[in-house]
């Protein structure tokens, strides 16, 4: 199967007069093959399924309770670059951030989209149940949701926010923001959205979900939080660079020491990749250039459902436990296993006492019959 | 009261209580060192790793224990114990038994094998092994058996107590009830040893324990 | 009079409204509207201390670095810690990645297009090979009829003064900027871990020990931006303003100025940063003022909050409070920081007019040589206003790169003499306050 038959000479002359040559095609697909698990021989069918969408797909990417990261995160991808995914990918039709149009034109392009119908909708941000506390041009961004995620061709969810509500949503959630399947539910719609979890979403995830629909006209496999397999399917934990150094009870015990110079572990510095699914050891950010792990920070858990609140304290290893009944007092665990043991001990201790000063060296049974 | 010396646990039952206070012991001091890793490991070393090995191969221990323990009660040879752990009768029998240990009362109903205390905690220790296996398996990135993927198979756990987090807290504070039921357990065994003469504790390893004479 | 309402407002971080009123043709009154509510200062009430930084972060994808940094200094005051030399230097040069990426980002993805014609575009006559190839490009991208992002804009508009050349030149370094901005947020990564949302300056300083094949890895890298911030940024801005001269002096504004200062000095001094702490009022420009957060208040008449009194950010109180759209009463989710009672400028603008006033070297040589070179040879004043904020950017961009790599071999040179701690352990005292003053990209910023 040579790569002639399945991507046009004219398609690989665009490319190149773009500066993208075409061993960094191939290479770019190459790479989108492997990130979708698929082997080797499926790069010429990537490459033909991306030059196949002669018209662009198009994009509403929608910013709700955000802070733009993932749009951030968006124009910092490499292979393919923002440019890439602007000009010759996607067409991103409405994107706050980075569009041209503003107020009423902005309006115009977004009523356009919705009639068009049949575009990828992407969501930032977490959606504001409250009324008055999130609103585009006058409207509830709730209402926008549900207006919106009708005539999407798929709905994909950028982002801890967009996923479950994110940081903006931890307690006590002063806006009531809602993740996006759960808005969903709220307004009644009854849509599958595909969460791409993590604070700023990892843009080749993004890539990833997007080429797939565009090989393979289907979205990705989902777990148990709409997250798709392929990318949250094992632990980070498992594949971390310092895992070696964990099973070998290595560890960093305080930042910036000798310890951490030679890359030990840092379950002990708190770190949640024994309990956070995704892929950044492999994937990494930024054009691979590191991740936090990598840099010598531990994982805050961000990939996952209910974050940040429970993964925090970030420093820690287990979050704080609130006593009720008490005001609300906060302790670990650990010092309520110690007080625990010391109550007992101190019990059998004055037990032991006082069998011994009662003088009860026979057992009292009642005889039968008594 | 005349006394005599009974044949109170055959070898499979001091043998299977052995191979649980094993279990527990290792899940114990490994389990202290997954929660807070207490001593580095040299170049060679895979202490974390071994930590992790024991800390399961003693899961599995412990849960085939109490699945054979079960099994016993109900179909052993020597001595089917099901009945006497009846949950009602005990809880009747409990306050007195409870009077008779804090010195309120001056003495108590006579049980077959286990005192209404006895009775009442090793089943719900049993419960908190089982609680104990279930946030284990969520908590572990494995097959269980080879087969059963249990993170996936178990994430209702973690879901149920709010997160993975909240589930190692759990496992941690239920291996604290474990830790002080075996303190409070051989005390009880060393307190009637020694106050009573009736060699409870050495029953646990030769079977033979001093009770009163029924005819 | 007509009353025009621009809502949303794009090419911003976050969700803002204007309503302007319009009389003959001129701006007579105007109001601005945040549009969300997130409540951060309600959500990091009774969290670990330590985990505040990574919160903060949060409130702005685009410039999260910065609230970190200022959340982690807060930290810092509060725990009486001083993070280590090359823990100081870390958090300034993941700092500088952000401002450079920003200072790119904004010039020539955010505000370029008000001043850039993208379909003028297609009327140059290149000469060059790569500009033609780049015509080509956009020719096929507008024939395509998928306008994407440029679709609906005021293409066409006689206020795009651009001759088409020019335009296109500008839609090749769009281009080229977009990946130039990447490129300098993968520097941010190389010790953040990733970049938005840094990863590495918990209060104590840094938790990323840096190598000597890091450094190497910088130094190439930071060189490279610099390039580009010299060769084609800082032309490109001197191409384009002899064509908007007619907007200097256009939206001076209050033209009262304040910066906190940014880019910590080895001697902690907020006068000695590289871009130092100070204020300036229009009432006796340029007289150089101190900034005090003493000073600082927060009004939140017409924001949809309760309470009356004006307060320091220190003893704040947010209460959201939603009441509906008045221009008249309430009609904004951002509270009204004053300085003194008097509204303030804050960003690129401010900390290199205050920079210039204090004397800082670099700073004053870039102004004075930009001055002299449009003629105006000691008169800052003509700075106030639009063009003045594109230059100041411009030229703060250049400066803070080149600074950076200044940073890099000063981490050399302390690797070399075997100062290699990053990170400063601390206890964490029941009880404590403090502050942190630091600038984001975009202005002052305040956090306790």
């Amino acid at each position: 199967m040579g790569e002639k038959h399945l991507v046009s000479e004219q398609f690989l002359d665009a490319l190149e007069f773009r500066g993208l040559s075409r061993r960094d095609f191939l290479k770019f697909c190459g790479a989108t093959s492997a990130l979708l698990g698929l082997s080797e021989l499926y790069t010429p069918q990537v490459a033909s399924a991306i030059e196949k969408a002669s018209k662009r797909p198009p994009v509403v990417w929608l910013n709700f309770a955000s802070d733009s990261g993932c749009t951030e995160s968006l124009i910092k991808a490499t292979y393919p670059n923002a440019a890439d995914l602007v000009l010759d990918i996607l067409s991103i039709d409405y994107n706050e951030t980075i569009m041209a149009a503003a107020g009423k034109q902005a309006e115009e392009v977004l009523a356009k989209s919705l009639k068009d119908g049949r575009y990828i909708l992407i969501i930032e941000g977490g959606v504001p149940t409250k009324k008055g506390h999130g609103m585009i041009a006058g409207k509830e961004m709730i209402d926008i949701l549900k207006d919106f995620s009708g005539p999407a061709a798929a709905i994909i969810a950028v982002g801890s926010c967009a996923t479950f509500g994110g940081v903006p949503s931890a307690n006590p959630n002063p806006s009531q923001i809602v993740g996006v399947s759960e808005a969903l539910k709220k307004t009644g719609v009854n849509k599958a959205v595909i969460n791409l979890d993590l604070c700023p979403v990892n843009v080749e995830y993004l890539v990833g979900v997007v080429v797939n629909y565009l090989l393979l006209g289907s979205l990705p496999e989902l777990d148990s939080f709409g997250r798709p397999k392929m990318f949250y399917g094992r632990i980070i934990h498992d594949n971390c660079e310092r895992r070696a150094h964990f099973d070998a009870g290595r560890f960093v015990e305080q930042f910036g020491s000798k310890e951490e110079t030679m890359g030990y572990c840092l379950y002990k510095m708190g770190c949640k990749g024994p309990m956070t699914s995704s892929e950044c050891p492999k994937v990494r950010y930024n054009d691979k250039i590191n991740w936090c792990i990598g840099a010598g920070a531990p994982c805050i858990g961000c990939a996952e459902q209910g974050w940040p609140d429970k993964f925090a304290r970030f420093y820690e290893r287990l979050p704080g436990v609130k006593i009720p009944g008490f005001g609300g007092i906060e302790t670990t665990a650990d010092k309520i296993g110690a007080v625990a043991a010391a109550a007992t001990a101190a019990g059998i201790a004055i037990h032991a006492v006082a069998s011994a000063s009662s003088g009860r060296t026979k057992d009292k049974e009642k005889e039968e019959g008594k | 009261m005349e006394k005599e010396l009974k044949y109170e646990w055959n070898l499979s039952y001091r043998i299977e209580h052995w191979v649980r206070v094993l279990a527990i012991a290792v899940l114990v001091l490994t389990g202290f060192y997954i929660h807070s890793p207490f001593m580095g490991g040299g170049p060679e070393s895979y202490t974390m790793a071994w930590m992790n090995f024991f800390h399961t191969l003693s899961a599995y221990a412990l849960l085939l224990g109490l699945i054979v323990r079960i099994y016993m009660a109900f179909n052993s040879s020597f001595d089917r114990d099901w009945q006497d752990f009846g949950l009602i009768r005990n809880l009747k029998a409990a306050p007195e038994m409870l009077g008779y240990y804090l010195f309120l009362k001056s003495s108590y109903e006579r049980a077959r094998k286990y005192d209404a205390l006895q009775a009442i905690a090793y089943p719900f220790i049993g419960i908190v092994i089982i609680f104990q296996v279930m946030t284990g398996a969520a908590l572990y990135k494995g097959r269980l058996f080879g087969f059963i993927n249990s993170s996936e198979s178990f994430r209702w756990v973690s879901t149920m107590l709010g997160g993975e987090s909240y589930t190692r807290i759990w496992h941690y504070l239920a291996m604290w009830v474990v830790i002080i039921f075996a303190g409070v357990h051989i005390y009880f065994s060393l307190l009637r040893t020694v106050t009573f003469r009736d060699k409870t504790f050495t029953s646990m390893f030769n079977g033979y324990k001093l009770k009163r004479k029924t005819s | 009079m007509a009353r025009i309402t621009i809502d949303p407002m794009t090419r911003i971080e976050g969700h803002l409204r204007i309503d302007v009123e319009i009389e003959g043709g001129r701006v007579k009154d105007a109001w601005t509207t945040g549009t969300l509510f997130r409540g951060f200062e309600i959500i990091l009430k009774g969290r670990d201390p330590r985990d505040a930084w990574h919160l903060t972060q949060r409130i702005c994808g685009v410039c999260p670095t910065s609230h970190g940094h200022t959340s982690s200094m807060s930290m810092d005051d509060a725990f009486k810690v001083k993070p280590p030399d090359n823990g100081r230097i870390i958090r300034n040069i993941v700092e500088g990645c952000q401002f450079v990426h920003s200072h790119i980002l904004w010039f020539y993805h955010l505000a370029a297009l008000d001043y850039v014609d993208v379909v003028s575009a297609l009327k140059a006559q290149p000469k060059e090979a790569s500009l033609k190839k780049v015509q080509e490009k956009l020719k096929a991208f507008v024939a395509s009829g998928q306008l994407g992002p440029f679709a609906n804009g005021y293409w066409g508009h006689p206020a795009y003064k651009l001759p088409p050349d020019i335009n296109l030149l500008a839609v090749a370094h769009y281009l080229e900027a977009l990946e130039m901005q990447a490129k300098a947020s993968h520097l941010s990564a190389l010790f953040g871990g990733r970049m938005p949302m840094t990863m590495t300056s918990p209060p104590g300083g840094s938790n990323h020990v840096p190598t000597v094949d890091d450094m190497a890895n910088y130094l190439f890298r930071i060189k490279e931006l610099q390039n580009w911030v010299d060769n084609v940024y800082i032309p490109d801005v001197l191409a384009v303003a002899p064509y908007y001269l007619d907007y200097a002096g256009v939206a001076k504004g209050h033209a009262n100025f304040l910066s906190w200062g940014v880019f910590e000095d080895a001697s902690f001094d907020p006068k000695k940063r590289l871009l130092p702490r100070g204020a300036i009022f229009a009432s006796d420009f340029p007289q150089l003022h101190d900034a005090k957060p003493e000073d600082v208040t927060e009004d939140v008449t017409h924001s949809w909050y309760k309470g009356t009194q004006p307060l320091n950010p220190g003893v704040g109180v947010t209460e959201p409070e939603y009441t509906g759209y008045d221009p008249a009463n309430k009609y904004t989710w951002a509270k009204s920081p004053r300085y003194k009672d008097k509204p303030m400028e804050v960003g690129a603008l401010a900390r290199m007019l205050v920079a210039y006033l204090s004397g800082q070297p670099t700073a004053k040589k870039l102004i004075d040589d930009t001055l002299a070179a449009i003629g105006h040879a000691g008169k800052p004043q003509v700075l106030l206003g639009v063009i003045g904020r594109i230059a100041a950017r411009a030229l703060e961009c250049k400066m803070v790169a080149d600074a950076m790599y200044g940073w890099g071999v000063e981490i050399i040179e302390n690797i070399k003499k075997g100062k290699t701690e990053v990170y400063t352990p601390y206890e964490i005292p029941d009880k404590a306050q403090g502050i942190g003053l630091w600038e984001a990209p975009r202005g002052a910023l305040i956090r306790r």
